[in-house]
């Protein structure tokens, strides 16, 4: 059969078909199966291969095998060399194009004019979904991919945030880093700019000394062509508190923005030289007070700059801020004064259960401890505390979920191991879940009615590897319950998104250590499914093959 | 043949079944073990202070430490690995976020290297780690210090014990003040200390702690030192490359 269609012009289209699938297949189903069932889902990768080979018939089976190693083959070569230069990747695709036809005509033995066709439908599934992506269809499909380049070794991952579009109502732009490519004659706009312009003096001058490792802090949104970029303007930034930005290594570096111009740049210093950060580091005895003076020191001086940049002078989250250990504000036209032991407000939300009050509380965060703060008109007080321990501390690393659709929502905290707490209507917490596995982490949620769906970064279930795959989870009677797995490694600083449309939500995420920030959409095409349904498909094909009396000619 | 066919199907039904994944359950023990496994061990301040003194007669050492911080939904960390020749010779190999520094020492001739140039700094002070300990358990003696089951550090059987005392040694009864008052300095931070059960040694100490920084929340703080390698070597030679650097006219 795959000799008479692999000879036919007018079935080519079939074999292009055969060819995403076998990458589909491997990529969604192989490589998923091996990863979160280690030797088990080895075991049931050889099963699923064995059975997709003796459904043929003895006659099929050599072609088939060849053709599918061969299209594996060429994927493969092909991502690896997805990351090089330009000029590199043209001169390693033709050495492989040449290879690769080369081997074909020796092993699959069809026409080397097939054979490239192979190649060019290979090539540009790659162009469509890199390789090293393609394990995110499962659930997602890829609306933007930005590489950054960035100069610095000290930035592992690059920060990604959200700011309100101004021009389309509901939607948001993406702001995220981009490393500086210095333009000819830079040096000396910026020198000159030193000599005539005192207010940007100082700016121009950081500008020259850094022009090798800057970065520009850019907006990125939807446009008629694909994604635009354009600089971010201040009025964007003021958007965002310094943090969002601005923890790049905190505290051992520090980053500095600058305005050049109408533009806004980047560069990283570090926060103690390597001397003075070995002498505060090789003191045990002081070194918790050490660190926490350079904490406080680092973000009062992203901030104080963060707000010269942007222009940005309040601090308040949803009206309310804390000022000399006050929450202060106004909330819904009513004034709010209620002493804290807060240091940042998280936001407001409904975290007492609706029978006890339709007002959602205030969240702030102390030094280890959450304060839950009623919003009530007259009755603004601490109604609930959660402390954290030094074994398990509290950071800000916390998700907000109204994981049972009642409209109360839940703390889903990234302590290790993350844990899940809910307030009861008598101000205690109750700890509704705790993870068994210490890298699991909580991302972001999609929102919905009947509960929210948690995405979160989960490691496999049969590993003692840390490493961690992103994963989609409900809250269901002290469970999490898979609702789907995407196996694609690396993705941090996750966020639900409203960048193509203000109604349907994305996920935007930055990568560690591969510089590239990510917008994925729930996919609508369930490939997965489809994969599964083509493969036993095929295998009923081979098997109606075998009572087949002679091949067809 | 029903029957195997039916057999067949069922087995396809439980694979995919596992296949299609697992629900993840909660596991509240997870946070109580650490708790449970702890004694109060009345002797545990003067176990530590007897392994600091005996720290106190070493020539050479070599230390590996981690220093990891969280703040937002980040983790950064600071490590650092080398050998310290006492009491004013260093050669530290450090690194910051995903860059090298060599930091190298001998007496007041201190410099680190970033990106293969060789720069002047102050010299590293106090290079007797256990000192800041020492100091600060003799300020400030925790009112309880638990005894942990046994752990093998690297490849060095120790006991283990762990206190809370305060995050910096205090200053005749009372704590250095800082500028920053907005934010929350700790007060307070947990200790474990590993002492060799062999020859009674300082091998390992942790400490953590948070911090309460505005606007920005909690960060955590969570610093490990290992101790190891006392009194193997002979001599800390000036790097080659620094040596053509200074020389260069």
């Amino acid at each position: 059969m795959f000799e008479y269609l692999t000879k036919r012009w007018r079935t080519m289209p079939l074999i292009a078909i055969y060819a995403v699938w076998t990458i589909l297949f491997y990529q969604l189903v192989f490589t998923g199966w091996t990863i979160e069932y280690s030797f088990y889902g080895v075991l049931a990768v050889i099963a699923t291969t064995l059975v997709f080979l003796f459904a043929y018939p003895k006659r099929d089976r050599k072609l088939l095998i060849r053709l599918t190693l061969f299209i594996l083959m060429v994927s493969f070569s092909l991502a690896s060399f997805v990351s090089e230069s330009m000029s590199w990747r043209i001169i390693d695709y033709v050495v492989l194009l040449i290879l690769a036809l080369f081997l074909g005509r020796w092993i699959v033995k069809l026409s080397v004019l097939r054979l490239l066709f192979i190649v060019i439908v290979i090539s540009l599934m790659q162009v469509w979904v890199p390789l090293s992506d393609l394990g995110l269809l499962s659930a997602f499909s890829i609306r933007y991919i930005g590489h950054i380049n960035s100069p610095d070794k000290q930035v592992p991952s690059i920060p990604v945030a959200l700011v309100n579009d101004p021009t389309r109502h509901g939607a948001q732009e993406i702001v995220t880093l981009r490393g500086h490519v210095p333009l000819k004659g830079e040096a000396q706009e910026l020198i000159n700019m030193m000599a005539n312009d005192p207010k940007q003096a100082q700016n121009a001058i950081a500008a020259v000394e850094e022009l090798q490792h800057e970065y520009d802090v850019v907006t990125v949104s939807p446009g008629s062509l694909g994604f635009k970029e354009h600089s971010a303007t201040p009025a964007e930034l003021a958007q965002l508190p310094s943090y969002r930005l601005g923890l790049i290594d905190y505290p051992f570096t520090t980053p500095h923005f600058i305005n050049i111009g109408s533009k806004v740049r980047m560069y990283v210093s570090l926060s103690q030289t390597p001397g003075q950060l070995l002498t505060t580091l090789l003191q045990p005895g002081s070194i918790a007070n050490a660190l926490s003076t350079l904490s406080l020191s680092t973000s009062h001086r992203v901030s104080a700059n963060w707000a010269n940049v942007t222009g940005r002078s309040s601090h308040a989250v949803d009206g309310l801020s804390i000022q000399n250990g006050v929450l202060v504000g106004q909330y819904h036209g009513s004034a709010v004064n209620v002493k804290t032991s807060g240091v940042a407000v998280l936001g407001v939300y409904p975290i007492l259960p609706l029978s006890v009050t339709k007002t959602p509380q205030a969240v702030v965060e102390g030094n280890n401890l959450i304060q839950i703060i009623s919003l009530t008109p007259g009755d603004n007080k601490v109604v609930a505390t959660l402390r954290g321990t030094y074994l398990y501390p509290l950071t800000r690393d916390i998700v907000f979920a109204d994981l049972l659709g009642n409209q109360q929502d839940e703390l889903l905290v990234n302590t290790v191991p993350a844990q899940i707490f809910k307030l009861s209507a008598d101000g205690q917490w109750q700890n509704l879940w705790v993870s068994g596995q210490p890298s699991f982490r909580f991302e972001t949620v999609f929102h919905h009615t009947n509960g929210d769906v948690i995405v979160a970064n989960a490691p496999a279930d049969i590993t003692t590897s840390p490493t961690r795959y992103l994963g989609g989870y409900r809250f269901k009677q002290g469970t999490l319950v898979p609702v789907f797995r995407a196996y694609h490694v690396d993705l941090v600083d996750l966020h639900t998104a409203y960048v193509t449309s203000a109604a349907t939500p994305e996920l935007l995420t930055s990568t560690y250590a591969h510089q590239k920030i990510m917008l994925l959409a729930p996919s609508k095409i369930p490939w997965l499914l489809i994969t599964e349904v083509v493969y036993v498909v095929l295998v009923i094909l081979g098997l109606l093959r075998r009572t087949q009396r002679r091949p067809i000619q | 043949m029903k029957k195997r066919q039916l057999g067949l199907w069922a087995l396809a039904l439980v694979g995919a079944t596992i296949l299609s994944g697992c629900n993840l359950q909660s596991h509240p023990s997870v946070l109580k073990q650490a708790i449970i496994a702890r004694k109060i061990d009345p002797q545990g301040v003067q176990q530590v202070l007897h392994a600091i003194a005996k720290m106190n007669a070493l020539k050479t050492y070599e230390v590996k430490a981690q220093i990891q911080e969280v703040a937002g939904r980040f983790s950064r960390q600071v490590n650092f690995y080398g050998t310290v020749r006492l009491p004013n010779a260093v050669y530290v190999d450090e690194t910051i976020g995903g860059n090298d520094y060599l930091v190298y020492q001998n007496n007041k001739f201190s410099y680190y290297r970033d990106n293969g140039h060789w720069y002047p700094m102050q010299p590293v002070t106090d290079l007797q780690p256990w000192q800041s300990m020492h100091t600060l358990l003799v300020n400030n003696p925790p009112q309880v210090v638990y005894s942990l089951p046994e752990q093998t550090v690297t490849s060095w059987l120790c006991n283990v014990y762990q206190f809370t005392t305060a995050a910096q040694p205090s200053v005749m009864g009372t704590f250095v003040q800082h500028g920053l008052k907005s934010g929350k300095i700790p007060q307070q931070a947990l200790y474990t200390v590993w002492v060799d059960t062999t020859d009674g040694a300082l091998r390992q100490i942790e400490v953590q702690s948070t911090v309460g920084v505005p606007q920005l929340g909690t960060a955590s703080i969570d610093a490990t030192q290992l101790y190891f390698g006392f009194d193997q070597t002979a001599a800390l030679p000036v790097p080659q490359d620094l040596l053509s650097q200074v020389e260069k006219p």
